[in-house]
């Protein structure tokens, strides 16, 4: 069994049911089980992972005293009950778009090369290829293309996501003046989805910035006869 | 400890934390996890070290639960008391651990195992999806 590569989380949740005793058993039979982060899905820990040439199988919530039978069927292909199939393949798991997360549950949390072999300091790679200006220039775009947008885009725009001209009253006024003012975010340069139109004086956004304009100090403009 | 081995010992902390800001909080953390408390000989050196005034290093101390300046005279049981593990059962984890014997009992207020609620710390080892004859087999392995 020593071909056998697999792991285990080290994971404070993981750990606090059992992994550590998951990871000893593994230990004891010669197999070193590498300790990665948490998929996050602690119900189902402690999780063995083991690969195939398949992917990771996994087999969870696993106790120490089970590992045995777990071996056994690995070795003979026979059915588990704590057998879950391909981690990855999970529906929870594969419903997510992780990417802050995307190494969580893959990769050991304290290991740096690790890190780098599953796709790390790629992006620092890239900037410290290019000149100066052009990671400005960069960042710019990436500004241009936020996903989430703040503050009204502008008038035309607002109207023109409505959908219909009838719909155009609706826009509340405040909304209006604001873009006449240019007080309001730029229209995005990827011009996407428009702000919805019924984002009006109840809006948070938009009572929070009322309200700071209510403390503006008025603009002191001397009187003609002194 | 004599007084000279705790001279040296937060002169050594001192030294660690030189330069830092905001040290007082790790240098704390750092002496408590030495000498299992903080002793109160040892304000004076570290407010001397710090220079900040007693009273402020007392004030600091005296905030946070977590800072002990008398060591434990048994080991330290935390039972989670926050909202997950209440609705997990840990009212009945906590009647285990107030039964229980030779150790030192506090409340905590979150783990951070709450996807695997109920849970308690004992001796420094957590314990998630913890029932009371788990806690009472954890105390009884160490005591």
């Amino acid at each position: 069994m020593s071909a056998l590569r697999c792991q285990v989380s080290c994971d404070s949740a993981a750990r606090a049911v059992g992994a550590d005793a998951l990871a000893a058993a593994l230990q004891a039979l010669g197999i070193a089980p590498r300790r990665t982060s948490s998929r996050g899905l602690f119900w189902l820990e402690p999780l063995l992972e083991v690969e195939t040439p398949e992917g990771l199988m996994g087999f969870g919530p696993l106790a120490a005293d089970e590992l045995p039978g777990v071996l056994a069927a690995l070795r003979d292909g026979t059915p588990h009950p704590k057998a879950l199939g391909a981690v990855e393949a999970l529906p929870f798991l594969a419903r997510q778009q992780r990417l802050s997360f995307a190494r969580a549950g893959r990769s050991e949390p304290l290991s740096l090369t690790d890190y780098e072999a599953q796709g790390g300091w790629v992006g620092l790679r890239a900037a410290q290829a290019m000149a100066p200006a052009d990671i400005v220039a960069a960042g710019a775009r990436l500004g241009a293309a936020r996903a989430r947008r703040r503050g009204l885009c502008g008038r035309h725009q607002v109207a023109h996501g409505a959908g219909r001209a009838g719909r155009r009253r609706k826009i509340p006024g405040l909304q209006c003046r604001r873009g006449r003012l240019r007080q309001l975010c730029r229209p995005h340069a990827d011009g996407g989805r428009p702000l919805p139109a019924h984002r009006g004086h109840g809006h948070r956004g938009a009572r929070a910035r009322r309200a700071r304009r209510l403390h503006l100090p008025a603009l002191r403009v001397p009187g003609r006869r002194g | 400890m004599s007084s000279s081995d705790l001279t040296a010992t937060v002169a050594n902390l001192l030294a660690e934390h030189q330069g830092q800001r905001g040290a007082l909080l790790p240098l704390l953390h750092a002496l408590q996890q030495r000498l299992g408390c903080i002793p109160p000989e040892a304000l004076p050196l570290l407010a001397a070290g710090l220079d900040r005034s007693r009273a402020e290093l007392q004030g600091v101390i005296d905030h946070y639960p977590d800072f002990r300046q008398q060591p434990l005279a048994a080991p330290l049981l935390r039972v989670c008391r926050a909202e997950a593990c209440q609705a997990m059962g840990g009212e009945r984890l906590w009647q285990a651990a107030e039964q229980g014997q030779g150790h030192v009992l506090e409340p905590v207020y979150c783990l951070g195992l709450c996807a695997c609620a109920p849970a308690f710390e004992f001796d420094g080892v957590r314990h998630g999806r913890a029932t009371p004859d788990s806690l009472r087999a954890a105390l009884g392995a160490k005591g």
